[in-house]
């Protein structure tokens, strides 16, 4: 009826050739933007405005939206090939994407990235379409204790992203939140741990720190290994695409991650990395073997991907219902809306249908020719990581220093790339995971200004946090989890694998 | 050395003199980067980028803009304040930074000495909205609920010393009342929060465009329009808070300042060429779909009038007793 009615305009918009091709050109630039580290997907949109200035503005937004999608799809390339995240949120998959890849199961971890991308993003079209509106009510009512409860959450989340104890993890959280500090504070414009270093007053970014703790410090192990152990990465066994097993043991965490990924991309500030963050924290706990996550599971790869290409879609919620950017490309793009002469508000889908549909039905249409651009470029990718690595590592080196002096033209972001890959490669040989404290310094903005915000709304209460209903959800879910090797201990019920966790060596 | 790798080395050495930097080469020779003093999104972010983009054509090289929010401005201008003045950065600045917030807090930069001002290219409208389902239809209800109510009431506004900030606060000293302010990094956050209702209201100027949408769209009431001199023609049965007895005016400009110590010569030209992208059509039909108001001025004009309302805003706040020690 009214579905198939709207599903039909949408498509005869997106079909047309114009669109077409726009929205190919979109697509393939977004994934370049996401393979490479350091450019992202909003540089990338904001350098591409001018060049959509010829175009109508419903193609233009198409091109653009595609290159934010794009992005998602080409961050895991790296991530999985090379431990080297190309987006914040892709670095959940280095986690066990890199470990099948050192397997030889590239081809199967980026296959699946892919498939479960593709029906992430398909079905987050589906749910902007049939409610869209009711969505951006939903979004609306995460007011800051909302969103500090939920950082709160992913706070004790990150602790279970790597193998080892729980208590290194924290550690890592809390020098990550430390270092979320330095810079010029938010709400008040004072400097912090700044010390008249020019550089420092914007903070550290934190891409330079991630492509210095993964992608150097990673290169710096090999390097030691391949004296003592001898090949990097085991020839493939041959298959790029995940065999039937794989596929089945997918399924779930694809499920999930869509459904978890979509509603965590309408919160301001969301997006991709909360929600690749908590799939893979509930696929840990929900499967029967959480030990090997780390290891180089399927579930690792598979969840989290889903779930940032799901948060994707869902960003574009605010945006499209409201007029209301929740993160920094969505507001590149209402940018680029009011350019074209768009003003986005609640009434878009009235004043500007074409346009409302046109982009709605561009993102079936992108994420269709997404997966069939990197489902065939798997070959490609995988035929990389046979290059010996005495030639690879110097690439990947300089792959890293260049997108990190691409970011600022800054030298200071390189010297930090530097620093970091030899902090995190002394990490690696204490044992201390880097993804708990890339995470904290991502969300550690977001959680200290909404605490404070929240505050000021409370009038100094912390009890706010309990009163409302979203919030005190979230908070007492995080509570919970906090204690929970405590809780198991007391209550002496043995499961496999969580007590080794958090029990003993806490 | 074998004859080939002569050549080559020839060759290496020949190239080499071609990757120095050119010296002597005009302004502007490379990319140019603009920062702003604003998130995505927002009036002074969507200005500064139809800018960026006319201008851009007219200088010959890409002007990057590149958000640095945060303090309503500080962030930035801090930034800024110590980059080399080479004409190679500059920013798309709203005043809270250049004249309210030296006076309230301590910040790395004097808006007297630190910087030059290239053009001015509007002003921003400010305005007071609810949520609908509140019950108050004038500004007047508002303040008497939160007399009514100390403590109780939150505003929401786009950082510290947004005109928003500043207009309540001196609405909430000449009551007596009670109310607190709750800064967001954006004039768009702000507004949302309003609608969210996580705060009564929502107070300033940025996101304007957003706001009459949402008026539009029936999700918000408008209940004063513009702290300046005069109505708003989009919204002429709105009151501005001069009429509602409160005697405040804060200069709401927006343009472009870059490092204090440029050359006179690349100053011409970034002079020049804003001042034309400020008059070119698609800026005046962009300024027109957002209700701002064209307020040009050239470098000298401006200099002179920030400097002239650096002082009288000083004062102001002196007067409301939040001026720091």
């Amino acid at each position: 009826m009214n579905f198939m009615n709207n599903l039909y305009w949408c498509l005869s918009i997106a079909t047309e050739p114009v669109n077409i091709f726009v929205c190919f050109l979109g697509v393939f630039i977004g994934t370049i933007a996401g393979v490479l580290p350091g450019l992202g997907a909003t540089t990338c949109i904001v350098l591409l405005l001018p060049a959509t200035y010829g175009l109508s503005p419903t193609s233009a937004i198409i091109m653009l939206a595609g290159i934010y999608y794009g992005a998602m799809y080409g961050g895991s390339t790296t991530s999985i090939l090379l431990n080297i995240p190309g987006e914040g949120s892709s670095m959940i998959t280095c986690l066990d994407g890199y470990q099948m890849a050192k397997q030889g199961k590239a081809g199967p971890a980026l296959s699946i990235a892919a498939i479960g991308s593709f029906i992430a993003g398909t079905f987050s079209v589906v749910m902007i379409m049939i409610i869209g509106p009711v969505l951006a009510e939903v979004a609306l009512k995460f007011g800051p204790p909302e969103i500090f409860a939920i950082t709160f959450l992913g706070m004790i989340l990150v602790t279970y992203l790597g193998r080892g104890s729980m208590l290194k993890g924290l550690i890592m959280a809390a020098v990550g939140l430390m270092l979320s500090y330095i810079g010029t504070d938010s709400m008040s414009a004072k400097e912090r741990y700044v010390f008249h270093i020019i550089s420092l007053k914007d903070g550290i970014g934190f891409l330079p720190i991630m492509m210095g703790l993964f992608g150097i410090a990673e290169v710096l192990s090999n390097l030691e290994k391949k004296f003592t152990e001898g090949e990097i990465f085991k020839t493939t066994n041959g298959h790029f695409l995940p065999n039937k097993k794989e596929l089945k043991d997918s399924s779930g965490p694809i499920a999930r991650g869509t459904l978890v990924g979509f509603a965590l991309g309408l919160i301001p500030g969301g997006g991709g990395i909360l929600s690749s963050l908590v799939s893979y924290t509930m696929e840990k706990k929900l499967s029967k073997y959480p030990e090997k996550f780390g290891t180089g599971v399927i579930e690792g790869v598979a969840g989290p991907e889903t779930a940032n290409n799901a948060g994707a879609g869902g960003s574009f919620v605010p945006l499209l219902t409201l007029g209301f950017p929740c993160h920094v490309a969505m507001a590149a793009l209402l940018a680029a809306l009011m350019i074209h002469g768009v003003t986005p508000g609640p009434l878009l889908y009235k004043d500007h249908p074409d346009m409302f549909w046109g982009v709605i039905g561009s993102m079936y249409i992108g994420n269709v020719l997404l997966l069939m651009l990197n489902l065939p470029l798997i070959g490609l990718w995988v035929k990389l990581l046979k290059t010996p690595y005495l030639i690879l590592f110097p690439m990947i080196f300089l792959f890293c220093l260049i997108g990190s002096y691409s970011l600022n033209s800054n030298i200071f972001d390189v010297a930090m790339t530097v620093l970091f890959g030899v902090i995190g490669y002394l990490m690696r040989k204490f044992e201390y995971e880097p993804a708990p404290l890339i995470m904290a310094l991502i969300l550690g903005p977001m959680f200290e200004v909404a605490l404070r915000q929240s505050l000021i709304m409370s009038n100094g209460s912390p009890l706010i946090f309990l009163f409302r209903p979203i919030s005190s959800v979230f908070i007492i879910i995080s509570c919970i989890l906090l204690f929970s090797p405590f809780l198991l201990k007391y209550f002496g019920r043995r499961r496999p694998g969580l007590l080794k966790e958090g029990g003993d060596e806490f | 050395m074998k004859r080939r790798e002569k050549i080559f080395v020839v060759v290496l050495v020949v190239s080499f003199f071609f990757a120095l930097p050119c010296f002597g080469q005009q302004y502007p020779s490379k990319p140019i980067k603009m920062y702003c003093t604003h998130g995505a999104g927002g009036d002074t972010d969507t200005i500064g980028r139809m800018l960026a983009s006319i201008a851009e054509k007219k200088l010959g090289q890409p002007i990057i803009v590149e958000n640095k929010p945060g303090g309503s401005g500080a962030v930035a201008l801090s930034l800024l304040s110590s980059e080399k003045p080479d004409g190679y950065t500059i920013a798309m600045s709203g005043t809270a930074a250049l004249e309210r917030h030296p006076h309230v807090s301590q910040v790395t930069y004097d808006p007297r000495k630190d910087f030059t001002f290239i053009v001015n290219v509007t002003q921003y409208v400010s305005s007071v909205v609810v949520p609908t389902n509140k019950p108050w239809k004038t500004f007047k209800e508002v303040v008497e609920y939160a007399r009514a109510n100390p403590k109780k009431v939150k505003y929401s506004a786009g950082g510290p010393v947004e005109m928003g900030a500043i207009a309540m606060a001196y609405v909430g000293k000449k009551e007596g009342l009670q109310w607190d302010c709750v800064p967001y990094k954006s004039g768009a956050d702000a507004v949302m929060a309003a609608v969210g209702q996580h705060v009564d209201f929502y107070a300033g100027g940025g996101a304007f465009a957003l706001i009459l949408k949402l008026i539009e769209a029936g999700k918000m009431r408008v209940v004063v329009a513009d702290f300046g001199p005069k109505r708003i023609e989009r919204l002429s049965n709105v009151p501005i808070l001069k009429e509602l007895g409160y005697d405040f005016e804060l200069s709401p400009r927006m343009g472009v300042i870059a490092p204090a110590g440029i050359s006179a010569d690349v100053l011409k030209k970034l002079e020049i060429a804003f001042s034309e992208a400020s008059q070119d059509q698609k800026m005046v039909d962009l300024l027109n779909q957002m209700s701002l108001p064209p307020d040009r001025m050239n470098s000298a004009e401006f200099t002179t009038a920030v400097l002239k309302s650096y002082e009288k805003t000083g004062m102001l706040i002196e007067q409301m007793g939040m001026k720091r020690k």
